[in-house]
């Protein structure tokens, strides 16, 4: 078979017993890969309403029919499981030699199931599987963690979690070549299976159906990725989006509630660049080469740490701080604990604002003066959260449970969706956006619905809420999905003329299978709608579908938008108008004829 | 007089945050962006069009933070803040 390996490997840590099994054709074009492919396993592996802390709650890793080409861009894997964050489908991607490794070992995706008798390293080596005692890996972080395991397992490629996973933190990650996938919590997952690192080793062949035509169309690409379309990202990674997002008022900033920062300079792309900077670098197979690494100028050691706008945001603007030292040495500190930064700083932003208001005192705070702009008080917080000590075992389980527990009206000023806590997007001021963040069955985010380019290209009023937003939001999921499935990096998405055409030709040229741009296209719609399967069978409401009261309720304060807001009748408009474009029913759920155009009606049919 | 803000690559390649471009009159964008290339040459290639004049794929201009400036035609008032950015906006 060319570009898939056709198998996917399940192994039970219970039992330490592994069994690989076919995965259909049928499935692969439905689905594709990544993203769309794991959906799709997990909708069939995990037992409806799963705890996602419980043994029965599978960790899919996924390759791609790209993955291994020579496609640029392409060296990334997907992880789905069920959120312990959101109760509703968790899925993160993370990139570079893991990703090739994995799908060298001869499968497409590894399913892991169970929890390990004790702490353990699950390595696999082409179809070999075997469990390995983690106890001297206990407390590691997730770089020291990797290369314990890369000097046990010479030659493989090593995902871990750090302390944060080991300590169940609902927003912990799973780490591998410097990169995390970050949200929704998968390193809870991998944690609550006591499995501390998972080392993969591959020696099997990765062919493609044409490679002489695949060299020509994929060296055009290359071309494109070294243009103007990416030298944002070559130049100065995507921390370019904080002068730019303040200068546009959309820059969300102590815990949104305003929308502009009057320390943004100092941590915009710009300044980091001309005074921070320690070198570029980029996944495996990558010609964009995205990745910037700072060095604080207050410390004569320390690690260059790699920064992104997301990052840069939630431990900046959102709480308040404004001295780049301090928020390189804070993202360092998430990247070695394993923690998801923009669960971080969006969880202590709300613990910052609830001890402002006199919510939490000192005594509930282990006398930690939670204010914003207080670089001691984030540090802090951050070790509380990912050993569960003291205050910090409230913040460890995300902002929505925090402000459950914690009442007294905090529920307002808790920023996420669905339990996922915002990104670094204001709303009030990107009304595509809004509805985006609302509808997404991932929660708040910003990676699978990037609805804000309708509203920062001027091809709509983006203070403005229209029913035709749902068309928009809709679209974009659907290229999200098709290039997460793929993969291929979202940062060449403007290097293609026409994206579902001339992705399509690739997907001809790597697997030798016909597939138009329209059935990409369609692949992406099927994509997004499995998802929502998940969702809907576990106990998704119309209600989840909202964004937090204070995006519904106060107007910006600030900026170029200020006194612009977004009530809650708008957002309804919107997400009446996302529905009809998804052929939903008024209540958000899908009609059997939908399911039926997209050949969801009997999943029981595609076996595996 | 004009104000052009500078923001992302265009600032990096200008060495400028702002650039003034002295004109009490309104012009158009298809005006302004010669006048900017002119008195910012470092511009030229990265981020303006050194044949056609206009933006290179992957700019954009807008008004006061506000409105976005797609058409060559725009009208652009002497009083007015202009920024230059990057259409990429993910990350």
């Amino acid at each position: 078979m060319d570009g898939y390996q056709g198998k996917a490997l399940y192994v039970d840590l219970t039992t330490g017993r592994s069994a690989e099994e076919d995965i259909l054709e049928d499935v692969l074009r439905a689905f594709v890969g990544g993203i769309g492919l794991g959906t799709y396993l997990l909708n069939r592996v995990c037992p409806e309403g799963a705890n996602p802390l419980g043994p029965e709650n599978p960790l899919i890793f996924v390759t791609s029919p790209f993955v291994g080409t020579a496609v640029t861009t392409s060296a990334k894997y997907a992880i789905l499981t069920k959120s312990p964050l959101t109760g509703f489908i968790g899925d993160s991607l993370s990139g570079s030699h893991l990703a090739i490794e994995l799908k060298r070992t001869g499968y497409d995706a590894l399913v892991v199931t169970g929890v390990c008798p004790r702490w353990s390293v699950l390595h696999v080596c082409d179809g070999e599987v075997a469990l390995s005692d983690a106890s001297d890996l206990l407390g590691l972080d997730t770089f020291e963690t990797e290369a314990a395991v890369r000097e046990r397992f010479r030659g493989s490629r090593v995902a871990s979690i750090g302390p944060a996973g080991e300590h169940l933190v609902l927003f912990a990650t799973i780490s591998n070549d410097g990169r995390h996938a970050g949200r929704t919590g998968t390193g809870a997952v991998m944690g609550s299976k006591r499995l501390k690192a998972i080392a993969v080793e591959g020696h099997k062949p990765i062919s493609v159906a044409d490679r002489d035509g695949l060299k020509r169309v994929n060296r055009q690409l290359i071309e494109r990725t070294t243009g103007p379309a990416t030298a944002k990202y070559r130049v100065l990674g995507t921390p370019a989006n904080m002068l730019t997002f303040g200068r546009l008022g959309i820059l969300p900033t102590y815990n949104f509630s305003q929308s502009t920062f009057e320390g943004a300079e100092q941590l915009s792309g710009e300044e980091l660049y001309r005074q921070h900077l320690s070198k570029v670098a980029g996944c495996a197979s990558c010609t964009v080469g995205c990745e910037h690494l700072y060095h604080a100028l207050d410390e004569d050691s320390g690690d260059a740490t790699r920064l992104e706008y997301e990052t840069t945001f939630a431990l900046g603007p959102m709480v308040g701080i404004s001295d780049p030292n301090a928020v390189i040495r804070a993202a360092r500190a998430c990247d070695k604990l394993g923690i998801d930064s923009i669960s971080a700083g969006g969880t202590i932003a709300w613990t910052m604002e609830c001890y402002e208001r006199g919510l939490l005192t000192d005594s509930d705070t282990d006398g930690i003066e939670l204010r914003f702009g207080s670089i001691d008080a984030m540090n802090r917080a951050l070790v509380a959260i990912a050993s569960r000590n003291g205050i910090g075992d409230l913040l460890a389980d995300g902002s929505r449970k925090a402000a459950e527990r914690l009442g007294q009206g905090s529920e307002a000023w808790a920023m996420h969706v669905k339990g996922l806590e915002l990104p670094g997007y204001e709303p009030r001021g990107l009304k595509t956006m809004a509805l985006g963040f609302a509808v997404s069955p991932r929660g708040a985010c910003h990676n699978r619905v990037a609805a804000y380019e309708a509203d920062l290209s001027g091809e709509v009023d983006r203070f403005r809420a229209e029913v035709s937003r749902g068309r928009v939001a809709a679209e974009a999921e659907d290229v999200a999905s098709v290039l997460d499935s793929l993969i291929l990096c979202k940062f060449v998405r403007h290097c293609f003329d026409d994206l579902y055409n001339e992705a399509a030709d690739l997907y001809r040229l790597v697997t030798g299978w016909e597939m138009s741009g329209p059935e990409l296209r369609l692949a992406g719609e099927r994509i997004n709608n499995m998802k929502k399967l998940f969702n809907l069978r576990e106990g998704w409401t119309r209600s989840d579908d909202t964004l937090p009261d204070r995006c519904l309720t106060d107007p910006l304060t600030d900026g170029p938008g200020a006194g612009e807001h977004l009530t809650r009748d708008e957002l309804d408009l919107m997400i009446v108008g996302y529905y009809r474009a998804r052929c939903w029913a008024d209540d958000g759920t899908i009609p059997a004829a939908t399911l039926g155009k997209l050949g969801l009606s009997n999943l029981s049919q595609l076996a595996a | 007089m004009c104000r052009v803000e500078l923001f992302g690559v265009a600032r990096v390649m200008a060495g400028v945050r702002d650039v003034t471009l002295d004109s009490d009159v309104t012009m158009t964008v298809g005006e302004l962006l010669p006048a900017l290339a002119s008195q910012c040459p470092a511009l030229v290639g990265p981020v303006l069009d050194a044949e056609r004049g206009g933006l290179l794929a992957g700019y954009v201009l807008n008004r006061d933070g506000r409105e976005f400036l797609l058409d060559m035609d725009a009208k652009v008032a002497p009083n007015d803040c202009v920024l230059l950015l990057s259409s990429a906006a993910g990350g």
